[in-house]
């Protein structure tokens, strides 16, 4: 179940947007979740423990708003202890793909949105580069292309029967 | 207002309608479109937001059946090896295109004379070559001129795009195998194009260009060809084409948005509505005096359907390839093993396509072929993420040779918001396609190990791609073998045409919407030029 801001163009998808704010309890085991898939490592924290995250999961939760339901009966069905919790990830990736993907893809998303995160794997969003004038030219200006060229002068036109 | 009746009703506002139309309403036809989608503005695409890995999962999906927006029908796939992708929108699936502008090549039109398969096309790769230049011309094709593997003087309007450090690593692989490769050529211009913007490579050409610079139907031809007086009528899902007592078709019935039923009279009928839907609605307007569908008398509406299956090969590097990077696209291809070759164990072949892959999250998505928990999640992850800058992917469009037991069909049990039947496909992969996609993979992962990769993971068949929809209408001289005759005109109809990519009958490797913007430009002017006093056709 999703709610949804109108869309005036039928090609057009609507905003989704969850249909209810996720519980303190709920967002806690989203959290815990989180953490068990993405650990800390070294001198990275755990997913949870990454500045804006906890800001970032409702923006995570909306965009894939579809998937609504699905979240909310893992967390209903989860366990509190954290091996079992881990036992309990591990059971769905192996054998509810159709469950763990929307749930997994939701907190690695949440997570990768954090401004920590991006800075330290160098990744932006797809942002503006427009290729400068001779980008192409330089590109192949040191002979890469030769060797093609020189396999027509082999076989001329092998291809183009 | 349009007129009454049109002169020609195209259905469809995808490539093949937007060229039709674009072509007819220039040489002063009175042309109405219909089609079941609306605009999409480059403000609305996913990649205008941060979060746009986890839009394209479902609100923005390749896949029909999972937005199922207003403008989508139903296709049933429990019955296929692949789940074909479309869009439905002004502008149709080249909304969703990588714009990958490859032609076919010369040995596509005549595969039965030179392999003993299939059929040959009913013209040659000479006889198409002035509409593909011409449709380059239109849309605003980048490439580098010369490519061997053509023939001599195969040259592109607009410069080509840098293959940047991706494209350099894939080409020294290539190189280092002895191997043709090329730079990509793509229907996104290089420099600003008539109302098309420079490329600003975002990458995310195949989600929609949030920058206005890919050539997609709406952007290249709609624009134009409302200013130029075509009447394009959105929200309009056609239910029927509708023909008279004098077996003639006479127009369409189609529904608004609101569920009112409206009737376009019109005096020859273009069907641009792609390689399932076409069938679909040809099927849909069986009548009493064509009870197995319209321009079915050879049976073949709807039959022979090809899907370029795809296989890729993701390659990690130690080195950063700003994976992010578009166009996307291709940065290079490879037709080395385009053809047939005698120490092969099938016929036809591959073309294989070096892509940037933009985003972290889609390298998690792509690994969860692994289906390996430790690959990917707990303490992997951080190194996952990681590589996303390090990775260049290699993918292949596999020829699909047509079978008659590939084909679209009405779905006896599904329908559409409308209540009209939705389409079926039924496809099997064939042990020839089967051993191309081991074939093809097995040579992508040779180019990665000759390029020096230091990390390989294989998906040997990509289920939901492409949006290739090919040969469910065919074009041939023989009114028993195919639907069509050369330029498109029904054998059974005299004024009905189809301009898409059913009418392909073979299929190639080359992504296809090239040559669908080449065969529609034939078709329209080919009406234009046979019309009498604009009653068409004379």
């Amino acid at each position: 179940m999703t709610t949804k801001e109108n869309a005036t163009s039928p090609s057009v998808p609507m905003r989704y947007r969850t249909p209810r704010v996720m519980t303190t309890d709920e967002l806690g085991l989203l959290a815990n979740m989180a953490d068990i898939l993405i650990p800390p490592a070294g001198p990275y924290p755990s997913a949870a423990a990454q500045a804006g995250f906890t800001d970032l999961l409702p923006r995570a939760l909306d965009a894939r708003a579809d998937a609504f339901d699905i979240i909310v009966t893992a967390i209903e069905a989860a366990p509190r202890d954290r091996d079992e919790l881990e036992k309990y990830l591990r059971r769905m990736h192996d054998h509810e793909p159709e469950s763990f993907q929307p749930l997994s893809a939701v907190l690695a998303e949440a997570w990768l949105l954090t401004p920590g995160v991006r800075d330290r794997i160098g990744y932006h969003g797809q942002q503006r580069h427009p290729a400068g004038l001779e980008d192409a030219a330089n590109d192949l200006m040191d002979g890469i292309l030769e060797p093609v060229l020189a396999l027509d002068d082999e076989t001329p036109l092998r291809w183009a029967r | 207002m349009p007129n009454d009746p049109v002169d020609v009703l195209v259905i469809g506002a995808g490539p093949s309608g937007s060229v039709v139309a674009d072509t007819l309403v220039g040489e002063g036809f009175a042309v109405q479109c219909l089609e079941q989608g609306g605009w999409v503005s480059p403000a609305d695409f996913p990649a205008n937001y941060d979060e746009w890995e986890l839009l394209i999962q479902s609100q923005w999906s390749h896949h029909p059946n999972v937005r199922r927006l207003p403008s989508d029908y139903p296709v049933n796939t429990e019955d296929s090896d692949l789940s074909p992708v479309m869009f439905n929108a002004v502008g149709g699936t080249s909304i969703y295109f990588g714009a990958q502008w490859p032609r076919l090549l010369p040995s596509d039109f005549k595969v039965r004379s030179l392999d003993g398969v299939a059929d040959d096309w009913p013209f040659t790769y000479d006889d198409l070559a002035p509409y593909y230049d011409a449709a380059d011309r239109l849309v605003g094709v980048s490439g580098l001129d010369g490519n061997p593997a053509y023939p001599p003087g195969l040259e592109f309007p607009l410069p080509p795009h840098p293959i940047g450090k991706g494209g350099r690593i894939a080409a020294a692989g290539c190189n280092k195998l002895g191997w043709h490769w090329w730079p990509g050529t793509q229907a996104i211009p290089t420099t600003r194009f008539k109302n098309l913007a420079q490329c600003a490579r975002r990458g995310t050409c195949e989600w929609g260009c949030p920058e206005g610079a890919k050539a997609s139907s709406d952007l290249a031809f709609w624009t134009h060809a409302v200013q130029s007086g075509a009447v394009l009528t959105t929200g309009a899902r056609v239910r029927q084409i509708t023909v008279g007592r004098d077996g003639r078709a006479n127009g369409a019935m189609w529904i608004d948005r609101a569920g009112a039923e409206h009737h376009t009279r019109a005096n020859a009928v273009v069907v641009c509505a792609n390689g399932i839907g076409t069938p679909r609605l040809l099927l849909n307007s069986a009548c009493p005096g064509q009870p197995d569908g319209l321009a079915n008398s050879s049976g073949l509406v709807g039959k022979n359907l090809m899907l370029h299956p795809n296989c890729s090969v993701l390659g990690v590097y130690e080195e950063h390839l700003d994976s992010a990077l578009g166009p996307a696209g291709e940065l290079i291809e490879c037709l080395e093993f385009y053809d047939s070759r005698p120490d092969h164990d099938f016929v036809r072949g591959a073309k294989l396509h070096a892509v940037p892959f933009p985003g972290p999250l889609n390298l998690i998505e792509f690994l969860r072929a692994l289906n390996d928990f430790d690959a990917t999640w707990g303490p992997a992850i951080h190194d996952v993420v990681a590589q996303h800058s390090r990775t260049l992917l290699w993918a292949a469009n596999i020829e699909d040779l047509p079978e008659q037991t590939n084909e679209v069909v009405l779905d006896p049990n599904v329908t559409d918001g409308d209540g009209l039947p939705a389409a079926k496909v039924n496809y099997r992969l064939s042990d020839n396609s089967k051993k191309l996609l081991k074939f093809a993979a097995q040579r992508m992962l040779d180019i990665h190990e000759a390029s020096g990769a230091v990390r390989t993971v294989t998906l040997p068949l990509v289920p939901d791609q492409p949006g290739h929809l090919l040969g469910t209408a065919r074009m041939g001289t023989e009114p028993t073998n195919s639907v069509v005759d050369p330029y498109g005109r029904s054998h059974d109809i005299p004024n009905l045409y189809i301009a898409d990519g059913s009418i392909f009958v073979t299929s190639g490797s080359a992504n296809p919407t090239c040559t669908i913007h080449a065969l529609a430009l034939r078709v329209a002017r080919h009406i234009a030029a046979t019309a009498n006093s604009h009653q068409v056709p004379a």
